[in-house]
């Protein structure tokens, strides 16, 4: 069943130099207990999509389309139960834990504000289950590290942190942004674990640049390109047969199959090119690539893509 | 262990800063008797250079320094910090007699300035760029531009001559006798709201616009995002994750406005005669009176230095990250 879908989703900020087209028509679906990953490089409009989601934009910014989940629309719904939602519903892992924490406040404060808030739980009430959190992450000595401030963590630690943080209150979906980002492989290949472990109990969107973690974790993977998915389709299908040449270059650019870069540059999303994003990077590139922008079409069943030579 | 040592530091500061007090007249040129036999002097003093030695040993002055240093640090330790030559009395006794009035007006306007300061300054942030921010931004600007004496001469004729609602000297009703305790404390109450206005007003500036500054800032911060994602309101982000980020610089800027604050009290006990350190400092220097002058920089210093402390210390209760470096 779908827990939420995405339609026509655009997010735009207007700046002196133009007009920021960061999420250009966007349509996805995340199934309950699914895991979707969403792929792209830096820049390419990923972690403002999650902060869409979330409505966490400044109030400048120009959000059209429909979210649907659980069969209200999130951007009709007012502040007030929007932040029921924040949370309670759907909750967002940011990136970066280390500036992602109130360097001022422990964490076992931090973890069961949102408890209290949502569940309507004591102050002590809340406290024995954020140290249940911590110990649900794995943090050792957990009823000790709760009066702990954030500086007394390590950068996987605070990870695990954020991570219980977003469970708290066990949401339906959790979006996380960047989860593995700076941390080293031994580390990073235990928040994985922990992260295989929560995707088995609810949806989870999981914004990366990181093929490896999308490949672990991930049901569907989304490839993201200047604002608009390129391609769109189960990770079996994405990692044997690429059909966007994007994807293909995004492979090949992984460690194991060669570190080939995808020559040039994502383009800036104020001045896009016309036709096909991609086609100035674009080794196949055509001149109807030039002059066309190319619809996303489904070339097989739930596979996605946006190229008029897939 | 960490408290002991933030101690011996200050310690060694106050030490330092008598050293300087005690060098700094002997490094001027002339001597103690130079204001009384110049020729330029108001009613000059004519002297024989015997009588000039008499005098100069009889100030302990022809000693060798260290000896009239240990002389001045073992005065100072017992409190003997001279004799003030103008009000003809120890000089200790003189400026504990006006530190009263001094503690009275800095304190209550430090108090005021800073609580209203930080909640300005918190709410111009939260309502940036909007109708709020800029009444405040604007009007606090146009304040802080005018000097604190002609803000306290506007205040007198403004409040104290044309509307004649408050006293415009002194710091209490003088020969006033009172029948109770209450009515005492109304009178010095009634005379301090023009100083102690003139003071905050004068003042308010500096820890708003920080305070504005430092929130910006905080509300910039992922942590507030993290906040927000969690389904918290945005006056609950405000009051438990903003505030207390946001009020680190303010304690480290206090400290050290101390000292403006103490020169802007100059010139306010002057302008409404508050018998004050302010006003006892102007006098000093009026008369020429070295002992006293020197008294008073010693208490200055140590106000400063004392303050500096508290903030160390406030320092450690807010911000958890000071403790453990």
């Amino acid at each position: 069943m779908t827990l939420l879908r995405i339609s026509d989703l655009k997010t735009q900020f207007p700046t002196p130099d133009g007009i920021v087209r960061a999420v250009d028509t966007i349509d996805l679906s995340i199934g309950e207990r699914e895991t979707l990953g969403l792929i792209g490089e830096t820049g390419c409009g990923k972690t403002v999509l999650g902060l869409t989601l979330m409505r966490l934009l400044q109030s400048s910014t120009k959000t059209e389309g429909t979210i649907i989940y659980k069969g209200t629309n999130l951007l009709k719904i007012s502040e007030a139960e929007m932040r029921r939602i924040r949370g309670e519903e759907i909750a967002m892992i940011l990136q970066n834990p280390t500036t992602s924490l109130n360097p001022v406040m422990r964490v076992g404060g931090q973890i069961a504000e949102a408890i209290r808030l949502h569940q309507g739980l004591s102050k002590r009430d809340a406290k024995e289950k954020a140290i249940e959190m911590l110990d649900a992450v794995r943090i050792p000595s957990p009823s000790i590290r709760v009066n702990e401030y954030p500086h007394e963590f390590s950068g996987g630690m605070k990870q695990r942190v954020m991570i219980a943080m977003g469970l708290a209150c066990n949401p339906s979906l959790i979006i996380a942004d960047e989860p593995t980002k700076g941390l080293d492989v031994t580390i990073k290949s235990q928040i994985m674990k922990l992260l295989k472990e929560v995707t088995e109990e609810r949806a989870m969107l999981i914004i990366t640049h990181d093929l490896g973690v999308a490949r672990e974790l991930c049901d569907r993977i989304a490839l993201m390109y200047a604002g608009e998915l390129v391609e769109y389709a189960t990770t079996g299908e994405i990692f044997e047969d690429p059909l966007h040449p994007y994807t293909r270059g995004f492979l090949g650019s992984l460690p194991s199959n060669g570190l080939v870069p995808i020559p040039g540059m994502s383009p800036s999303l104020i001045n896009l090119p016309d036709g096909c994003r991609f086609h100035p990077r674009c080794g196949h590139a055509t001149e109807l690539c030039r002059r066309k922008h190319p619809d996303m079409i489904e070339i097989e069943d739930g596979h996605f893509v946006r190229c008029f030579h897939a | 262990m960490h408290q002991i040592s933030k101690l011996a530091y200050y310690f060694v500061i106050v030490l330092i800063i008598l050293s300087i007090n005690f060098s700094l007249p002997r490094a001027m040129p002339g001597d103690a008797l130079s204001y009384l036999t110049d020729p330029g002097a108001d009613i000059p003093v004519r002297m024989t250079e015997e009588k000039r030695e008499i005098l100069l040993a009889y100030y302990g002055l022809d000693k060798p320094l260290s000896e009239q240093y240990i002389t001045y640090m073992v005065g100072i330790i017992r409190g003997d910090l001279g004799w003030s030559i103008y009000y003809s009395a120890p000089v200790l006794e003189v400026i504990l007699g006006r530190l009263k009035w001094t503690l009275i007006l800095v304190g209550t306007s430090t108090a005021i300035y800073i609580t209203l300061g930080i909640l300005l300054g918190a709410t111009s942030a939260w309502a940036r760029g909007r109708k709020r921010d800029m009444g405040l931004l604007i009007s606090i600007i146009s304040i802080s531009s005018f000097p604190s004496f002609f803000l306290g001469i506007l205040l007198a004729i403004i409040f104290g001559i044309k509307l004649d609602i408050f006293p415009i000297s002194g710091a209490q009703t003088a020969f006033a006798t009172y029948s109770s305790p209450l009515e005492e404390i109304f009178d010095i109450l009634h005379h301090l709201v023009l100083p102690a206005a003139t003071l905050v007003l004068s003042h308010i500036g500096g820890t708003y616009f920080l305070m504005r500054n430092s929130m910006l800032g905080v509300l910039g911060e992922d942590y507030i995002m993290t906040a927000r994602a969690k389904g918290l309101s945005e006056r609950y982000i405000l009051h438990k994750h903003a505030l207390t980020n946001a009020l680190l610089p303010i304690v480290t800027m206090t400290a050290m406005t101390v000292g403006f604050m103490i020169m802007g009290t100059i010139f306010v006990e002057t302008v409404f005669a508050y018998p004050g350190i302010g006003n006892l400092l102007y006098n000093a220097v009026s008369y020429n009176d070295y002992p006293l002058l020197q008294g008073i920089f010693l208490f200055l210093t140590i106000a400063i230095v004392g303050a500096n402390f508290i903030a160390d210390m406030i320092y450690i209760r807010l911000d958890p990250r000071v403790n453990h470096e």
